[in-house]
């Protein structure tokens, strides 16, 4: 590496959990303006290039929105910020509370992915390594100031001190036929004090699903605006006249484990949670993935039910 | 999808076979059909689409006989594919259509015309008469009691979940092979591309995989089956 310039940035701060994802899945996002009596519509895909700070478990959690949101056809907002965006993933030097990275194949540090990879020196600033040419531009834009020669090498000690000692408790995660075999009464078990609130999706890193609204802006200006939704509401499947195939909040909570580990490791080969563990930071009711995930894994192993005909 | 402007955007389906001109039959059931019903002769909506997988026809084509079983508003679907295997040559088939009452029965004019076509045996139900009704009275699965099911016949039904989920009940005591029976769910839907997960069930996304899908394909989903 030390024939590859580094460089410091400073004055940057790492958003909170829940305004993570809002960097590049937004919370709240504009496609399109339209004019009800000129029917003029306006589709909204100008974005500016900016710096997105994500950790490595985003990282890893981009690379499977970018199957889902990329392939063809692809979301086209989603694809314009991919392009202009500069992802700059920042290592974590000792966990996270809650975090289970490991436990998902993940790590302390990035693994070669995003444009630039940012080290924590101390507060607010960091040790720059460039990754991509699109990183290399940006940095170059900003007239950043190169690394002091030596810094390079006592970054990397920093970095192998943090997987050396990554004290981060290792768990199992069950497999996709393991969480085949949970029969429902154990996700009713499991799923009981849940407020089916949505935090859990709000917080995840790989869940984008979204709801749209046409927003009234004066008698004759509307757009269609979309906003985070949450697999584990009600609304999510509610169709007119109150029908729904995801009747009650178990089967919905049960989803949201299914697709995570069941289905999308099967239809993607990757698991669809990187162990961040937010999801347990955010809960208000207090759910520890962790404990779910170890529990499933057990349960999954001894329980074998034939395949069964639906009730 | 069809926008009503200022109002949203929700998923229908073609009641006629769609060309340069399509039908769509709504029902009044929420915010957008109640804006659509509110239209006027020559007011413009948006559309996109179509998205998903539609009716096997090659497959049904090919079937010893077909039966279609609609309950309600699940007729207007079966419908573009009634007007399709009566312009093309098509096995024989049956149709069951069970409604709530007979004012809620849709397409009541289309019912002789069909009839008489040598291919078919139509029958109709409702749950509820009236004074004038002097028909079959009772769910739709009730007509399978008056029918001859043909060896190895391909079921398509569309209609209500509850609806749906006995009809395949009754077809598997029947002898239907899952494969054989083929639905078209209904869900919440979005984007309509796969994007936006609102139509998500089980592994699938409805707008993407669907709507229509063979019973052995959901079976093991715990939703609404």
């Amino acid at each position: 590496m030390s024939s590859v310039k580094a460089y410091i940035i400073k004055d940057l701060e790492v958003p909170p959990d829940l305004e993570m994802k809002n960097q590049y899945v937004f919370k709240r996002q504009r496609i399109l303006s339209y004019n009800i009596k000129s029917l003029k519509i306006k589709e909204h895909l100008d974005v500016d290039e900016k710096l997105i700070l994500i950790r490595p478990c985003d990282a890893i959690a981009l690379e499977y929105i970018d199957k889902v949101m990329l392939e063809e056809p692809a979301d086209p907002q989603y694809k314009i910020l991919r392009e202009q965006g500069i992802f700059a993933v920042v290592n974590c030097l000792k966990s996270c509370d809650g975090g289970f990275c490991l436990s998902t194949g993940g790590s302390l540090l990035n693994n070669g992915l995003g444009d630039l990879e940012l080290t924590p020196l101390k507060d607010k600033e960091y040790f720059v390594e460039v990754l991509t040419e699109k990183g290399h531009n940006y940095i170059q834009k900003l007239g950043l100031k190169e690394a002091p020669k030596g810094l390079g090498e006592k970054v990397d000690k920093m970095k192998k001190d943090a997987l050396g000692n990554p004290e981060q408790e290792i768990i199992v995660i069950p497999t996709p036929e393991q969480i085949r075999n949970i029969p429902m009464e154990e996700w009713e078990k499991i799923a009981s004090g849940c407020l089916g609130c949505g935090f859990c999706n709000y917080s995840c890193p790989t869940c984008t699903c979204y709801a749209e609204s046409h927003v009234k802006k004066d008698t004759n200006n509307f757009s269609k605006v979309r906003v985070w939704d949450a697999c584990v509401l009600e609304s999510f499947n509610l169709m007119a006249g109150g029908h729904t195939l995801m009747p009650n909040r178990s089967r919905r909570f049960r989803r949201r484990y299914s697709h995570k580990f069941e289905n999308i490791p099967e239809q993607y080969g990757v698991l669809g949670c990187v162990g961040c563990g937010r999801c347990y930071k955010l809960c208000p009711a207090h759910f520890d993935i962790k404990k779910i995930l170890s529990y499933l894994a057990k349960k999954g192993a001894e329980v074998k039910l034939p395949v069964t005909a639906s009730q | 999808m069809l926008t009503v402007f200022g109002v949203g955007e929700a998923p229908f389906a073609f009641s006629s076979i769609a060309g340069k001109k399509f039908q769509s039959t709504i029902r009044k059931a929420g915010t957008v059909t109640e804006a659509l019903h509110k239209l006027k002769v020559g007011s413009k909506i948006g559309i996109r689409g179509p998205f998903g997988k539609p009716f096997p026809l090659d497959e049904l084509k090919n079937a010893n006989s077909i039966i279609i079983v609609a309950g309600g508003i699940g007729l207007p679907p079966l419908r573009s594919l009634i007007q399709y295997i009566f312009a093309n040559d098509f096995p024989n088939q049956i149709i069951l259509y069970g409604a709530r009452t007979p004012a809620d029965l849709l397409f009541k004019k289309k019912f002789e015309k069909w009839k008489k076509n040598p291919k078919t045996e139509m029958l109709v139900t409702v749950d509820n008469g009236d004074a004038n009704w002097k028909g079959n009275v009772g769910v739709v699965t009730t007509l399978f009691d008056k029918i001859k099911v043909p060896e190895n016949a391909k079921v398509v039904t569309v209609g209500p979940a509850i609806m749906m989920k006995f009809v395949v009940k009754k077809c598997l005591e029947l002898g239907v092979k899952p494969e054989d029976i083929i639905v078209s769910l209904e869900n919440r839907m979005t984007c309509g591309y796969g994007k936006c997960g609102n139509c998500a069930y089980g592994k699938y996304l409805v707008c993407k995989d669907g709507p229509v899908f063979t019973y052995e394909q959901i079976k093991d989903i715990q939703g609404i089956f």
